[in-house]
């Protein structure tokens, strides 16, 4: 890893309201590099995402991106400097069509939507259908794709497994395991085995705050944290 | 009453709402991108009549000030967004109302400071101040001028927003703008776009009223109630629930003219109230709010 992280988070405070959710997070995300934040529910980790993009107002720390400090930046500027987000609830554009969201997200690049058929072939039969027509999985995929077709340089991924079929799953899994050494990817999932097969170095956060990090032989070595902070037997 | 007095009736009803329709297009757009009730709306359209009939006076074409006074007002719209709009983005409906409320009196005011208080008739253009006639049916010809103006604008507005890149922006910005900024669309500048066109449009529906309805200060404030109640009946940011609203209305009005005369205003109102008991959000409203 670089010393210099192409993503970096310093002692990050963030709330919702008088709610103090993120506690002073500081996280590295090293260029070409497959990180996963690790947590239970609530423990801040969607939270930790949106600071990047100032969707949750940063009142203390700081994060930067390619060593440019990202806090007086619009959501869309952040965006345009090459940070790509797939939200856990997708948030697919019920009013646009399949090809529509993939346009939008290209920029209006025709191309892209043969990249997006390369990568999900099953999206070719819903190109016209409107996003909220699509089932759960699709509309996944559409969420990776629309962000992939922008071509960032670093793109953070909630919870992208969440709930669907294991042939989609394994689809998504293949796509992401596949921008590895092209884009820096951020994970954010419960799936502990895929994280641990997928990225190189792991992030455990709970209550607001990373108490462990290292990469998965380390997480291998220490079953009892995966078992405390995650509430699962490794 | 003969057939031929029914269709001149529905044909002025349908002139009437193509006036509708512009006006209270840029007022849907505007609430569905920003979810701002834009009481400077009514104005707009004033203002645009006034500029309509002073570029007619000083350059006596009225096709001039069909071009100009809609660029015009589409500027005090970017203004009315700067200082009035962006600022009251995330503030209660009611903040907005009373804002832009205000902003619309201190408007008309000025008007009135500089134009005065009278009605200002505007000339008919020339080459549409002899009726038209379609078999037995006789109609005035810049009547059909208004309606034909209103579609095309309905057309263009629709192939914009369907088929052009900037269009995908608008609907996307307006379902979801958080999202849409995640995807690298600047959704300020596309607001204020939608506001400038809006404020443009409802210039639009001013110039073409002026030559139907005169030229005066309170144009606005007696136009924004129907622009309201058409907005809110078709459904909060609808275009396609505005357009049937705006015909609904003006249709309700001119036939209404006929059946009961001068309470046409209260049969409209019944009209309209069933149409709310019928669709409690609108036509084509959603159920659940932003």
């Amino acid at each position: 890893m670089n010393d210099e992280g192409l993503l970096q988070l310093e002692d990050v405070h963030a709330y919702y309201g008088l709610s103090h959710v993120l506690q002073g997070v500081t996280l590295r995300v090293p260029a070409g590099g497959v990180v996963s934040l690790m947590g239970r529910n609530g423990v801040g980790k969607t939270t930790t995402l949106k600071c990047v993009f100032g969707l949750v107002s940063v009142r203390g720390g700081r994060v930067t991106f390619a060593g440019e400090d990202l806090a007086p930046l619009r959501p869309h500027q952040i965006a345009r400097r090459g940070i790509a987000l797939v939200p856990e609830d997708r948030r697919i554009f019920s009013g646009l069509s399949v090809a529509e969201n993939i346009l939008l997200a290209a920029g209006g690049r025709k191309q892209a939507i043969q990249q997006v058929l390369s990568w999900f072939p099953n999206l070719e039969g819903s190109l016209r259908r409107p996003g909220d027509q699509l089932s759960g999985g699709e509309q996944q995929m559409l969420a990776i794709a629309r962000a992939l077709v922008a071509e960032p340089r670093l793109i953070l991924v909630d919870e992208p497994l969440e709930g669907l079929a294991p042939v989609i799953a394994e689809r998504i899994e293949a796509v992401l395991q596949d921008l590895r050494g092209k884009t820096t990817v951020v994970l954010v999932d419960q799936n502990l085995k895929w994280l641990m097969q997928v990225a190189d170095h792991h992030y455990v956060m709970d209550h607001g705050r990373i108490v462990h990090h290292g990469d998965s032989d380390w997480l291998r070595r220490h079953p009892e944290l995966i078992e405390q902070y995650l509430g699962i037997a490794a | 009453m003969s057939l031929i007095g029914i269709a001149n009736q529905l044909f002025l009803g349908l002139s009437t709402a193509a006036i509708y329709v512009l006006v209270s297009l840029g007022l849907t757009m505007i609430f569905g991108m920003m979810n701002v009730l834009n009481f400077t709306h009514g104005v707009l359209y004033a203002l645009g009549a006034y500029f309509g009939y002073l570029v007619v006076k000083l350059t006596g074409s009225f096709w001039t000030a069909l071009c100009i006074a809609p660029l015009i007002v589409a500027l005090v719209g970017l203004l009315i967004e700067r200082i009035s709009i962006r600022p009251l983005a995330d503030r209660p409906h009611l903040i907005q109302f009373l804002a832009t409320f205000a902003l619309a009196l201190i408007i008309e005011q000025l008007i009135r400071l500089v134009a005065g208080n009278d009605a200002y008739p505007v000339a008919l253009p020339a080459g549409l101040t002899q009726p038209v006639s379609f078999g037995p049916f006789v109609f005035p010809s810049y009547r059909v001028f208004v309606i034909l103006a209103a579609l095309l604008v309905c057309v263009s507005l629709g192939a914009l927003l369907a088929l052009t890149r900037a269009g995908i922006m608008i609907r996307a910005t307006s379902e979801d703008p958080q999202m849409a900024a995640l995807l690298r669309v600047d959704t300020a500048s596309v607001s204020t776009l939608v506001f400038a066109g809006g404020s443009a449009l409802a210039a639009l529906g001013g110039v073409l009223a002026a030559p139907v309805f005169s030229v005066h200060p309170s144009m606005g404030e007696e136009f924004i109630t129907s622009a309201f109640l058409i907005v809110t009946a078709g459904g909060l940011g609808s275009l396609r629930g505005t357009i049937l609203a705006a015909v609904i209305l003006g249709e309700a009005s001119s036939l209404g003219l006929l059946a009961v005369g001068k309470y046409s205003d209260v049969l409209t109102i019944c009209i309209m109230a069933a149409v709310f008991l019928a669709w409690p959000t609108g036509i084509f409203g959603r159920v659940e709010g932003r």
